[in-house]
Formats: C-alpha cells, structure tokens, sequence
C-alpha cells in the first residue's frame, strides 16, 4: 500500500518510516540532478543529504498544489548548489538542526556514489514522452522562459507551454500515484 | 561495505521519528481544550466563533468583482527597450476558462491574454492547466491557488490583474484587507461556479490560500533571478537572487453571511493512462475514436484511460477526459479528447464554459474566445463532448469533427 501514498500524505504523516518512503521515491531523481552539476561524489553526497535533511525540516510547507514534490525538491537543491558554489561549501545546517550524523565515506562508498549519479535524469523521467521531458527540465529544473525553450525546442512559444504544463500533469500523475 | 545512501535514509527516519511534523494551530488548540473543564471549553469556543464572525462581518464592505474581459486602469506605458520594467496598464485583458484534455485528469485550465488596441500586448498571454475543481473541502481553485504556476506574469510597475475561480457556495473572496463579490452565473465560467476578478498593485506580494488550521503571517517561497537592476523585478520580489521567502497575501473564501470557508490541500483527480506515440499504436481503453476519411489526418501521440471513477466530491461542473489524441494535419497540430461528465460518467455532460453554437452545425459549440492551447470546438456525442483543440482555424477543426466519431465509450464497471 505505501507505494501508492502520495508524496502530501507521506510527508504529512507522523510515520518516520514513511519519510524513508518518500526519500527511496525520490533519491534517482535528486541524485540525477545534483550529479549533473556536481561530479566529485563526496559534495555530490553531501548536497543530497542536505537536501532531504532540508526536506523533511519543512515537511510541512510541501505544498502539492503548486507542483509535484520531485520539483520542490529540486528546488531545495539549486538552492543548496547555487549557495555552495558561493560560499565553496556545502551548507549542512539543517542537518546540524536536526541532529544528524556526520558520514565519511570511504573510496568504496565514493565510488558507489559516483556510479548512482550516473543514472541519467532521463531515467528518472524514462515514462514521459520525449517532447514533455525536455520542456519540463528545461523549464522546472533550468529554468529557463518560454520564449527561450520555444526557441530550442524549434517550437511556438504556445506549444511549449503546452508541453511543459502535460508533462508536469504527467509527472505530478506518476510520481505521486494519485489514483 | 554498507551504502551510504542506506545510511543516509537510516539516518533520516531516525531523525524524522525525533522531530515529527509541526502540527496546525487548531489541532494544537483543540488537543489543549479536549483537556480542559467542559465549561471552560465552551466558553473558550464561544469566544473564539464570535471573534471571528464579528471580524468577518465588519469586513464585508466588498467591492463588485471586475468583468472576464476589461482594460487595467492606468495610462498605458509602451516600453522603450526590452529591459524597460514591464506593465500592462492600459492593457486589454481577457481571462478564459477551458477543459484539462489530458486522458485521466478532471477539471480547467485557465487563460489570460493582453492586448492593445488589438495587437498583443507586452506579455501576450499565458495559460496554466491543473487538475482544479471546486469541492466542499476546496471552494477557490485556479491558478493563483495553485501557486502562480509557473508562468503567472508579475509586471513591475502599475496594477495587475488577478482572478480566483470559486465553487458554489462562496459569496466572496477576500484578498488581504479587501473583499470582493464573486461573479456568479457567468456562461464564461463553469456552471455552478464563480469567479472573483480584481486589481493589485504590482507592489502587491503574490497571493497565497492558507489551509485550514494555519495561521499568519504567511509566507511564500519564490525564486528571484539573478538580474542588474531592480527595475527588472516586482517590486515585491526581495533584491537578493536565489530562493527567498516573502511575506504572502492572504486569500480566502467567504459565504453570504462572510464566514470563511475553510481551504484544504488536495492532490487533484488522476486515475492511470496509458501513454502511446508512432510508430505504436493507441491501446485498447475505455474511449475510442473510429475514422470517417481524412487519410492525412495522423495520431501522433495520446492518453488512454483503462479506469474511469466518478468524483462525486465535486460541485459546480467538470469533465472528465477518457481519452486524448494529438492529430496533424496539413501540418497542424491539434488534440482531439473526449469527455464525460466527472461527477456521473454515465450522465449528459454540462455546458461547454465560453461556447456559442456553431450555426449550420446542430449540437456543435466553439469557444468565443482564444486561449493559449488554441481554440475549442466540441460536438455533443451521446452523453459526452468530442473536442478538437488547436488546429488551423474553426473550419478544420469542424472538418476534425466530422471525420471522427467516438466510437465506443465503456462505462461498465464505472465507479
């Protein structure tokens, strides 16, 4: 039954167990994202946990009405990365806040990292059709407008919001299982 | 070796068990008086209700809710380079309601479109789908309820214009210290439901519906882009780029006697589709099309839906989409959906929201007015709606029509 949890109920929920759900749901996802920008595996690893640690310290302020947890999550993380680029360090607050523990990894684990970040954030999005998954990453994950995704996309700029809004339809429908 | 991401998640439950999450004001309040004395509890409550409808009540000097379509006040200001701050004062705007084709997905999608003096203006429009409807635990839907999406426009100086769908039942919607009278029986917006039109000053934080139980202040979460002059953001934005915290507009619905009408968060209404592209071919599901001629007419890509369940919590009226199509043809792009009426799938389907019939074409509609996915022409079949979006122009779309029958629609087994 917990597969079919949607995100709103397992972050909702006082079941710590179920975070745990929410985190397996969504590691490929976050970890693809943040290993497309990062590539040394120990920040890589650090920018994951801070942004799962930053999740579930604002659990409560997921709002599933303004778009589907892996994007908020993703949100979380560009922040985290944009912050770490500045200031040449990951920020670990949250986890401070939290109380969690410090993990050193050793080369094994380092590698193990390195390969999970080799998942291609395609995969994680294997079941959208082609043409919506790169107008949502390119709109929700880069951030680009609409008149420069039209542009790469050779499309009106009408078409790629019809995209980018059917495939967060479509993303929002498979990840959160809303059935 | 043991995974460092198992470790993490091990990590993670064990803090999450330590620190579980905040809970509401009004539970809080309501664990500490299921404590309390009854009499004390009672009187507590009677305090708490009367401060509130007193409040309420002293509030409702509302202001009428602004037309679908109208012009923003202000002097217009035509921009005189690309970096100049943004505004639609002057503007003719225009604000449409239009059906979620999506196979599997229930509810409206909604547009807004500037121009001036008939030309688009400096934003053009923009249009947002979700998976919006009212029901008794949801009165506001749309965009702004949604969160802005992510394409609402944000001029930077001047008003801005901004609407909030309601569900019956809501009289008015209040939008910081000011209360609006919703529209009620507008044929541009679904049947049962109300719309409340109104101008902000650009100056004016975005607007945010609190859930039930939370309490202010309230706050979003918004991107500010990198940018080299403040001119470039609303004013509401904070200078400093990245994600940051603003304080929100409180939104909230309002019955006829002004008592709020308490908001939940809801997941919205998806049941499974399947999803097909060419070279496959569209599966078997519980709608179907059949093809009367038009040989260069081609399906591209689609939905199909193998389950199809009543959503009884709705009110108002919604549609939903049992399958949906994206066909070309001489090089246009169109999608072809056919709709159900969502709260009885086996029960004829309401009216189309901004549609006038199509003269010569008995039992066929088209809407008055674009929006940004394209226009809409429909066809009662049966109980349902044959749609066609998009599409070069109304003549092809009836073309569309007349080539293409829905051909079986299964309700056995619906729930």
């Amino acid at each position: 039954m917990r597969g079919l949890q949607s995100d709103t109920e397992l972050l909702a929920s006082g079941d710590a167990e179920l975070f745990g759900v929410f985190y397996e749901r969504h590691l490929d996802a976050v970890v693809a994202f943040i290993g497309f920008r990062v590539r040394r595996p120990d920040l890589m690893f650090d920018l994951v946990a801070e942004t799962f640690a930053r999740a579930l310290e604002h659990r409560d302020q997921y709002d599933s009405a303004r778009g589907p947890a892996v994007a908020w999550l993703f949100g979380i993380a560009r922040h985290l990365l944009i912050d770490a680029a500045r200031r040449g360090r990951v920020a670990a607050d949250s986890r401070r806040r939290l109380g969690m523990a410090r993990v050193t990894l050793d080369d094994e684990q380092l590698a193990r990292v390195d390969e999970r970040s080799q998942v291609e954030l395609g995969a994680a999005l294997a079941e959208m059709p082609a043409d919506q998954r790169e107008a949502v990453i390119r709109r929700v994950v880069l951030e680009e407008d609409y008149p420069a995704i039209a542009d790469e996309l050779r499309c009106s700029e009408q078409v790629a919001r019809k995209r980018v809004s059917r495939g967060l339809a479509f993303l929002r429908r498979g990840l959160e299982g809303q059935v | 070796m043991t995974d460092p991401f198992d470790l993490l998640r091990a990590d993670l439950v064990r803090v999450a068990a330590a620190a579980p999450p905040r809970r509401a004001w009004w539970s809080r309040w309501r664990s500490w008086l299921s404590h309390r004395p009854r009499g004390l509890a009672l009187v507590a409550a009677a305090l708490i209700i009367s401060g509130t409808a007193v409040g309420a009540i002293i509030s409702l000097h509302a202001t009428h809710s602004q037309p679908l379509a109208g012009t923003v006040p202000g002097t217009p200001t035509r921009p005189t380079s690309a970096s100049a701050p943004v505004s639609v004062r002057g503007d003719q705007y225009r604000i449409v309601v239009f059906p979620q084709l999506t196979a599997g997905e229930v509810g409206w999608c909604t547009g807004i479109t500037y121009t001036y003096h008939g030309k688009p203006g400096r934003y053009g429009g923009f249009g947002e789908c979700g998976s919006d409807y009212p029901t008794r635990r949801v009165p506001l839907f749309g965009p702004e309820v949604a969160g802005g999406g992510y394409s609402a426009p944000s001029p930077q100086i001047g008003d801005t214009v901004h609407f909030v769908l309601t569900g019956p039942g809501v009289a008015y919607v209040r939008v910081g210290r000011t209360t609006i009278a919703v529209r009620q029986g507008d044929p541009d917006v679904p049947a049962g439901d109300g719309v409340a039109v109104f101008f902000l000053p650009a100056a004016t934080p975005p607007l945010y519906v609190p859930p039930a139980g939370t309490r202010p202040p309230y706050y979003v979460t918004t991107f500010v882009p990198p940018h080299s002059s403040r001119d470039q953001l609303p004013p509401w934005m904070p200078r400093k780029s990245g994600l940051r915290r603003v304080r929100a507009t409180p939104t909230v619905a309002l019955d006829r006697l002004g008592r709020v009408i308490p908001y939940h968060l809801s997941g919205g209404y998806f049941v499974s589709s399947r999803w097909w592209q060419r070279p496959g071919r569209q599966p078997d599901g519980r709608c179907q099309l059949a093809r009367h001629g038009l040989p260069a007419l081609v399906a591209h890509w689609g939905h199909v839906t193998d389950r199809i369940r009543a959503v009884s919590s709705i009110r108002g009226a919604a549609f939903l989409s049992c399958l949906s199509t994206e066909y070309y043809l001489d090089g246009w792009g169109m999608t072809v959906a056919v709709l159900l009426n969502a709260q009885h799938p086996g029960a004829q389907v309401g009216p189309m929201p901004g549609a006038e019939s199509v003269v010569g074409h008995p039992g066929v509609v088209t809407t008055r007015y674009p929006n940004a996915f394209g226009a809409i022409t429909a066809r009662r079949t049966g109980e349902a709606w044959l749609v066609v979006q998009g599409g070069r122009d109304l003549a092809q779309r009836l073309q569309i029509l007349d080539g293409l029958r829905s051909h079986r629609i299964q309700l056995v087994g619906a729930r």
